[in-house]
């Protein structure tokens, strides 16, 4: 990561974000499993969000299978998984994106301006960034067959 | 109690009114709004207790809604507290500036809610 933060200290700080967004709006603990190098992911329902500064720009993509991401949105919104509709799905996984920035944001100092998320639905989709930046794929883990993943490169402009 | 709650996240607006009840905040009634502009519509019509709003909202945005609010003699002693994942130090000085009465920062426990909430009614 081309930026004032070391990539040590940002990549702790995405853990950290991620695991207090789920423990506090949806009452799910999550455990980090790893990060590789890996430069793509697939999913069915994916939040992406930018964050840029006058140096620096780059994006973040979180993407989950269906099953989990509708266990998180109907835990922040108290709703059993079966009447989770589209738009709730949506828009939470869009809020859980826009959180977890937000929370990294604060963690590392305030360095970014954040664009507002987006959201991508659609069985085995695959997301993979062009920028130049070196990718950093983070494995998270709810229980032994619900994971996610959190993509992320940051590129100078 | 009536609160208004404005977020352009009809989903958001779901979860900070569960939030709210879980935290033991006593609301009797919640009026909801997309962004600052339909939230001014509300007001014409409703009086409130407290409002709750998002910063980053389309056609009229949280610090703008504030600013409309303090200008007007029904609205300008109203609560406001800014549920919103902005930490900027510029965004929070100029709400505050503005006359802002708290700041949840999104992700939220109800504890917090509760605590900002009942700060700001003071």
């Amino acid at each position: 990561m081309d930026s004032p933060i070391k990539e040590t200290a940002f990549i702790e700080s995405v853990i950290e974000a991620t695991k207090n967004v789920f423990s506090m709006m949806a009452g799910m603990d999550v455990e980090n499993r790893g990060i590789s190098r890996e430069d793509k992911t697939k999913a069915d329902v994916t939040g992406i969000i930018g964050l840029s500064n006058d140096s620096v720009k780059g994006s973040i993509a979180i993407s989950f299978p269906d099953k989990v991401g509708r266990k998180a949105v109907s835990n922040m919104l108290s709703l059993k998984e079966e009447e989770i509709t589209e738009e709730d799905l949506k828009d939470g996984i869009g809020e859980i994106t826009n959180m977890i920035a937000g929370e990294l944001n604060n963690r590392i100092g305030n360095i970014f301006r954040l664009s507002l998320p987006s959201v991508i639905t659609g069985k085995d989709h695959i997301i993979s960034f062009s920028n130049k930046g070196l990718p950093i794929l983070f494995q998270f883990k709810i229980k032994e067959d619900e994971e996610f993943y959190l993509l992320s490169t940051f590129e100078e402009k | 109690m009536r609160l208004l709650i404005v977020d352009d996240s009809s989903t958001m607006r779901k979860i900070i009114m569960r939030g709210i009840r879980q935290s033991g905040f006593k609301v009797d009634e919640f009026l909801e709004a997309g962004n600052g502009k339909e939230a001014l519509q509300v007001l014409s019509s409703n009086e409130v207790d407290m409002i709750l709003t998002d910063i980053n909202m389309p056609e009229m945005n949280g610090l703008e809604f504030l600013e409309a609010l303090r200008s007007e003699e029904k609205t300008k002693d109203v609560p406001v507290v800014m549920i919103t994942t902005e930490g900027a130090e510029n965004v929070v000085k100029k709400a505050q500036e503005l006359g802002v009465n708290g700041f949840v920062r999104k992700p939220f426990t109800p504890e917090s809610l509760n605590l900002t909430l009942t700060k700001a009614l003071r």
